[in-house]
């Protein structure tokens, strides 16, 4: 059975073999932690118009097929709340750079807790190539001044996300 | 003789140095930098260097400061209208006469019991959703006194109805470009950052649409980026204005003015893409690994596609009544020679988006850019107004800025955050209070995702109770929302049992209030404050790179608070404390130290103390702090890091610009694909029935315009853009200043008119001469303007600026009745864009004009309500200043 894939140069018929290949393909270079399959989709397949439910469904099966962990339901900014999404299984691996420029958004999580090498723990409001900045975290409250740290850094290489 | 006594401060028109003797203002000046203040940065373009003045500039209304700390319409005293009647029940408080019932002075204690009394009774009544608030936009300038800052805190420690703000000055691009290239947390505008030396290094040809700098100045950035262009223009660059007025930067730098009908522009980009797609002289390379589905958008173009008509120029000048042989001018220029061009005053403002193509308009604009290469050096989406040199690297708070507010952690120790989800929305707010239903799609402003354009609301919302109660602070809607005769209507509704006023003057909502509590100014109380800075992380980020240099100032207060004004901190925790919950409200802290936080969680005390910053009273950042950065010769700044807006695109690097995403790092847009989408995945995957915002952009019939029904019986288009003379509604009304401005206002028997603007040949027509009273008219409203005739406008447009802070109808308080205080909104349409798109669209407005008579009622019609109140003090000879006895002191800190 063939499934109608619609990309810019026009309708595919493409059977399940060949469109898990393509996920498959997709996911094998793909640098983010999460995904959907609107992500692999658009942004792989540069698909037009929204894929039939089949099609979901195997992309979706796909996904799970290369590894990635299914997390339930998640938010994208770009599509609204897909469930399932899916965890990268080798995030840590990913390319965290390319062309020698760092992908700072890939390494750490703005908004999340870190704790360094020194057991001091950090939140990160503000998090850009040029300026990542924390607050320290201490008995339930934030305290001191804003701390920058330089993410390229031996000490923010060392920083491990925490709850707090 | 009493020392001079000089401090600083913050306005919508750039820094301000205050010079006081005697307690009273003296002047307001620019900064003059001095030797122990940073170098300022050189761009070497082209065989010269360019820097900036070692001063900070002010636009005309940073001047106008003074006028109006002490103008004649500011609010003296606390005032209860002189009719209203605390009943029980909230019913019978003759709510009809707001708008025409004058006021009694009250005092501070008298003012603020009744407000915490009612809202308790209100709350008791129908819960905390029946109190709705809303600021104007800008209003006050300070992390601490600003509406995301302050008034949060205060509403949302309350809990109350909040009123979403829509995205008025730029509807087209915050609700189309995204759909196009993303950015939609960037609320559709495009990436600014250091485009001033890419320009000056490599463009040959501006693009200015619908964008008149030197008038909406970029935007909270005073005049700083007038420089610049005059550096692009005196280097030979040529600049093409496209706006259907010949406005006031137009005929400065114009090389080329082309003046289309209102609501046309999409047409005109259509056959700018026609030409260069028909001619081959588009970036093919580039749209071939960055356009999405661009050949389904190109036989669109051709007239290949569903409506079978091809976008030539001779069918734009149809439409448009621009010819084609200007507009292939246009497209063979902008193809031949290296191009940036936008919209209005950060690339994707402008008036052609508040008409009902806005969103067509905007993309297309988008769509155009790409098809060039946008990106690559010289070819960009900027409009000399952001993108100068900065410190990125130094960190300082905005106003938007999540870090930046009182209302939340760090700054303050426990987070406020409100505990009613029922929203309003702000255009239909008046809608919502009379029909006691509404429903609407979208988040307002839309920055955390392409998603939240299209959530759904309905007013009320299950299991709240209605809005029974308005707190207004600051500002006036008449002159910036639209068919705004309705907002007379809603104030005289006894659906509204209570309205309170908050604001420094007595604004035409003012006058609709049962109670007004007075404010001081921003140069009678302390704040913090970065020029420019919209927040690093928050909309729009980086604004102040509108400005040569980045200054962050200590708003030391320069005079006591005028009469019985009080600080708005002061106000909201009196209230607070009224309602129990006092000590919560300010942790214990005065204004100064909440300041001093804003000080402490930024990089400023890595170079000064609190002491000297406060002595000082402003920091200049330097954009590089390393030596190796200095050129020796002149001491001037000739590197520092630099993050070009949308090369990394171009060049397919990992995204390093500011306020940027993850997806970005992996070179993908914010579109669905990641790619310039000339046909909309997101629109065909969120609302694919959307009759206005298809998923192909493209020029259409507006519902009001020169081919709707009306225009049968309304010829004209008028157009309102924002206004040369005023920052939202701020200054005209407070400044008697800017009504001696000829181009602006002529005052006729004591009340100042506003200048409307009138083709020789509609003016011939009509019998209209230079000068004459003429009324603007259609079925929603008239108003009176004075006619100024100039071939500056087309015969199918009359243009008059918008935003007037002055509504005064000729009938106090009388919805429908001839304005005469230059609020044209009475006119403008309060239709949404479409049924998916809550956007107004002030632009697309028909109307006829006649020559008519001024009032003979002299004066603006309301100044005796002040009168009356001043003339109850003087008989009473009750003490100026109330607050003292109205203190209440709340833990071991009085709340001053």
């Amino acid at each position: 059975m063939k499934y109608l894939v619609h990309v810019p140069e026009g309708n595919l018929f493409l059977t399940k073999e060949e469109i898990s290949a393509k996920v498959a393909e997709v996911l094998k270079t793909c640098p983010s932690e999460f995904t959907c399959v609107y992500r692999v989709w658009y942004e792989g397949f540069e698909g037009c118009g929204r894929p039939s439910t089949e099609v979901v469904n195997i992309m979706n099966e796909a996904i799970a097929a290369a590894g990635w962990t299914d997390v339930g339901a998640m938010r994208w900014e770009k599509f609204g709340v897909i469930k399932p999404s899916f965890k990268n299984p080798d995030y840590a691996n990913a390319a965290k750079e390319a062309n020698g420029v760092p992908m700072i958004l890939h390494r750490f999580h703005q908004g999340k807790h870190y704790q360094g090498p020194d057991g001091r723990i950090f939140w990160i409001p503000v998090m850009e190539i040029f300026d990542m900045r924390a607050f320290e975290w201490k008995d339930g409250k934030y305290i001191g001044t804003m701390v920058e740290i330089d993410p390229m850094s031996e000490y923010a290489q060392q920083m491990v996300e925490v709850q707090v | 003789m009493a020392k001079e006594k000089i401090t600083h401060s913050i306005c919508v028109g750039g820094p301000m140095t205050i010079h006081v003797k005697d307690g009273v203002i003296r002047r307001i000046r620019p900064i003059v930098l001095t030797d122990d203040d940073a170098q300022g940065w050189v761009i070497k373009a082209r065989g010269k260097e360019y820097t900036p003045q070692r001063k900070t500039t002010l636009s005309l209304l940073g001047y106008c400061e003074k006028d109006k700390t002490y103008a004649y319409d500011r609010i003296k005293y606390p005032m209860i209208r002189e009719d209203f009647i605390e009943t029980p029940d909230g019913q019978n408080r003759n709510t009809e006469n707001r708008g025409k019932s004058g006021y009694r002075r009250a005092s501070w204690d008298e003012a603020l019991s009744l407000v915490a009394r009612e809202i308790k009774r209100l709350h008791a009544t129908y819960g905390k959703e029946t109190l709705t608030a809303i600021t104007s936009s800008h209003h006050s300038w300070g992390l601490v006194g600003y509406k995301i800052s302050l008034f949060n805190r205060f509403f949302n420690m309350m809990g109350y109805t909040r009123v979403m703000d829509n995205p008025d000055s730029w509807e087209g691009f915050h609700w189309g470009a995204p759909h196009t290239y993303g950015y939609y947390w960037r609320l559709g505008g495009p990436e600014p950052f250091d485009m001033l030396e890419d320009a000056m290094k490599n463009v040959e040809t501006m693009i200015m649409w619908s964008h008149d700098p030197d008038t909406t100045r970029g935007g909270y950035s005073a005049q700083e980026s007038a420089l610049w262009r005059w550096w692009m223009k005196e280097m030979g660059i040529q600049f093409i204005y496209v706006d259907p007025f010949n406005n006031f930067s137009s005929v400065k730098h114009a090389d080329k003015w082309i003046g289309p009908r209102m609501g046309t522009d999409a047409a005109i980009l259509e056959a700018i893409a026609y030409v260069w797609i028909t001619e081959g002289t588009y970036d093919k390379e580039y749209i071939a690994k960055h356009g999405h589905r661009f050949d389904e958008w190109a036989q669109h173009i051709l007239g290949l596609g569903v409506d079978g008509t091809a976008k030539t120029p001779k069918w734009a000048e149809e439409l448009s009544g621009v010819k084609a042989a200007d507009i292939k001018a246009i497209a063979r220029r902008w193809a031949s020679t290296v191009t940036t061009g936008g919209s209005g005053m950060r690339g994707g403002f402008g008036g052609a988006c508040r008409t009902v193509g806005g969103t067509d308009y905007a993309r297309l604009l988008v769509s155009l850019l790409a098809m060039q290469g946008m990106g690559k050096p010289g070819q960009n989406m900027w409009t000399g107004t952001c993108g100068g040199p900065m410190n990125y690297n130094f960190w300082f708070g905005g106003y938007s800025d999540p870090l930046a507010s009182i209302a939340k952690a760090p700054v303050c120790d426990v987070p406020a955050a409100n505990t009613v989800s029922q929203v309003l929305y702000r255009t239909n707010l008046p809608d919502a209070i009379l029909d006691g239903h509404y429903e609407w799609y979208g988040e307002g402003f839309c920055g955390g995702g392409l998603d939240f354009e299209f959530t759904r609301h309905v007013y009320p919302a299950p299991g709240c109770n209605k809005v029974h109660a308005f707190w207004r602070y600051g500002g006036s809607f008449y002159g910036t929302m639209l068919d705004t005769n309705k907002w007379t209507k809603m104030y005289q509704s006894s659906e509204l049992e209570f309205v309170i006023n908050q604001d420094i003057y007595f604004t035409p909502e003012t006058r609709h209030a049962d109670v007004i509590l007075p404010a001081c100014s921003n140069l009678e109380r302390v704040d913090i404050g970065e020029v420019g800075n919209s927040g690093n992380g928050g909309y729009c980020s980086h604004s102040q790179t509108g400005n040569s240099w980045q200054v962050i100032v200590y708003q030391d207060k320069a005079i006591e608070p005028l009469w019985d004004s009080r600080s708005d901190f002061w106000i909201f925790s009196q209230v607070a404390a009224r309602l129990g919950w006092g000590e919560a409200f300010t942790e214990g802290r005065s204004e100064e130290e909440w300041a001093k936080r804003f000080w402490q969680f930024s990089d400023l005390p890595k170079v000064m103390s609190w002491e000297q910053f406060k002595e000082k009273g402003y920091y200049i950042v330097p954009v590089s702090f390393k030596e190796e950065n200095v050129d020796p010769k002149t001491g001037l700044i000739e590197n520092w890091d630099r993050y070009p807006g949308f090369q990394w695109f171009a060049e397919e690097k990992p995204c390093n610009t500011p306020n940027h995403k993850d997806f970005q790092e992996e070179g993908l847009l914010g579109t669905l694909t990641g790619k310039f989408e000339f046909v909309s995945e997101s629109m065909l995957y969120w609302a694919p029935d959307d009759e206005i915002r298809t998923p192909i952009a493209r020029y259409k019939d507006s519902w009001e315009g020169h081919k709707s029904l009306s225009a049968d019986k309304f010829p004209y288009g008028m157009i309102s853009p924002h206004p040369r003379f005023d920052y939202h509604t701020h200054y005209q009304q407070h400044s008697k200043w800017l009504w001696e401005i000829p181009e602006n206002r002529k005052v006729i028997n004591g009340n100042p008119y506003l200048i409307c603007r009138i083709n020789p040949k509609v003016a011939e027509e009509k019998g209209i001469c230079e000068g004459d009273v003429v009324k603007l008219f259609n079925d929603r409203g008239q108003a009176l303007c004075v006619a100024h005739i100039t071939r500056r406008v087309n015969p199918e447009t009359i243009h008059v600026y918008t935003s007037s802070g002055i509504y005064n109808p000729v009938e106090l308080g009388k919805a429908g009745a001839v304005e005469k205080g230059g609020s044209i909104n009475v006119l403008t349409p309060g239709r949404l864009m479409g049924d998916y798109i809550p956007a107004m669209v002030p632009n697309s407005c028909n109307i006829d004009v006649v020559k008519a008579e001024a009032d003979p009622n002299p004066g603006q019609g309301w100044e005796y309500m002040l009168e009356a109140v001043d003339k109850q003090q003087e008989a009473t000879q009750r003490p100026m200043n109330t607050s003292i006895e109205a203190d209440i002191i709340f833990g071991e800190k009085e709340a001053k």
